[in-house]
């Protein structure tokens, strides 16, 4: 309970704060950490049903914190929660399934944005976001696999 | 027959709960809704907490953009002279007084503000500032910075606020500009903002407006104030008629380095 506590207060924390130090225009190092965390969360939470409740939790916070756009990533989170789940059957891979979930998280909403008519679509702006969100959060999810999960 | 009825049955609850959600969703993603008690209440405690605990990271900060903060007060002020200045040799007092135009720069209070958090979520262009309603912070203030204008406030709590930036293009779109072209200006309105520049649509093809042109807002609307620099022409090319003629406008913004911010109150008489 307490890793978990401690993942959720590292991961918004390190989100809120490294924003401000980071260079976007970089086009590399987009933060999801948030949402990284909840591959480790999984790990952490072996009841299905606690872990979708919580990763539901989490989005509603992200969205009061980050987005003030309630309900947005609370049902992002909560979608990417049941992928994290169930990825195992279909994606034996680990760097794939951790990779998958950042790159779902974005088709999901950019979709979602498309659809309620909030953005234009553009092909360009979706492949940019992708690529630029993958290695920062890679390397953070290995770091706190390595910290919180990594038996000798 | 039963399976196939139950499957339908399926299909139609879960489609009924995708649109209820997809409804939910673009009242939510909506600018122009206000937060809610609940959300103002964790949002100043999380971010007062946060920034207790980074105070070290931002002497740091401090530390490293020292030079920008120093300077910032007096750049401010430079970008007002250049909307100021301009707006008393060329506004027409008269005129203005019979129009009952009250949104010029000069008109307005100045509050200053640091950037604590950006957004992060890509599609959304926002920043979050140190200052919020108990500072007189109000939603559609226009945010300026050392290089002209910014965005406007979308979000107030009782001590943060969000700006949404102008790249955003859900803001760009409804702009009101002026573009001085031989001591007189044209009207004209930002449409899009695309490789770092803002594209203005629609202007005739007789007026004769050349690159270095610059690009302020008109105060033809109640969110911005008239003479904030926006960029300068950087490119004029004719549409395929022959009738108008499409600008380029290049901002010396960085939107992605952006750590202090002005907030201009549209109510106030005086600058500070």
């Amino acid at each position: 309970m307490i890793k978990i506590f401690l993942v959720i207060i590292i991961s918004f924390y390190l989100e809120s704060n490294i924003s401000l130090f980071i260079d976007y225009s970089t086009n590399f190092f987009n933060i999801l950490f948030v949402l990284s965390s909840l591959v480790i969360i999984s790990k952490l939470v072996k009841d299905n049903m606690k872990f979708y409740l919580l990763s539901s939790i989490i989005g509603l916070i992200y969205d009061i914190l980050f987005t003030s756009k309630l309900g947005f990533n609370l049902l992002i989170f909560l979608l990417i929660a049941i992928f994290i789940k169930n990825s195992d059957k279909f994606i034996k891979s680990k760097i794939i399934q951790y990779l998958s979930v950042i790159i779902i998280y974005r088709l999901i909403s950019y979709s979602i944005l498309l659809l309620t008519g909030y953005l234009h679509f553009n092909l360009f702006i979706l492949f940019k976001s992708i690529y630029s969100s993958l290695i920062l959060n890679y390397i953070y999810i290995m770091l706190l696999y390595f910290i919180f999960c990594h038996q000798k | 027959m039963r399976k196939k009825k139950n499957e339908k049955k399926k299909i139609i609850i879960l489609t009924s709960i995708l649109i209820v959600i997809l409804l939910a969703l673009v009242i939510m993603l909506d600018d122009s809704r206000k937060l809610t008690k609940p959300e103002i209440i964790i949002k100043d405690a999380v971010f007062a907490f946060s920034n207790f605990i980074s105070q070290p990271l931002f002497i740091i900060k401090d530390k490293i953009f020292a030079t920008s903060k120093t300077n910032y007060q007096t750049e401010v002020k430079e970008i007002e002279n250049i909307g100021t200045d301009n707006e008393i040799l060329k506004e027409n007092i008269e005129l203005k007084s019979l129009l009952e135009l009250n949104n010029t720069l000069s008109e307005r209070k100045h509050i200053n503000a640091t950037v604590i958090n950006r957004n992060i979520d890509y599609w959304f262009n926002e920043l979050t500032v140190d200052k919020g309603s108990s500072d007189g912070i109000k939603e559609g203030m226009a945010v300026i910075n050392n290089h002209g204008l910014i965005g406007k406030i979308v979000k107030v709590s009782k001590n943060t606020s969000t700006v949404k930036l102008l790249t955003d293009e859900n803001m760009v779109n409804k702009i009101s500009v002026k573009i001085e072209y031989e001591d007189r200006f044209v009207y004209g309105l930002l449409t899009d903002y695309q490789d770092d520049t803002f594209i203005i649509n629609g202007i005739s093809n007789n007026i004769n407006i050349d690159e270095g042109a610059k690009v302020t807002t008109s105060g033809l609307t109640d969110s911005f104030p008239s003479g904030v620099l926006i960029g300068f022409v950087s490119k004029v090319t004719t549409d395929n008629f022959d009738l108008a003629k499409t600008l380029k406008v290049k901002s010396d913004i960085d939107f992605n380095d952006i750590y202090y911010v002005t907030i201009l109150d549209r109510e106030a008489g005086n600058n500070d």
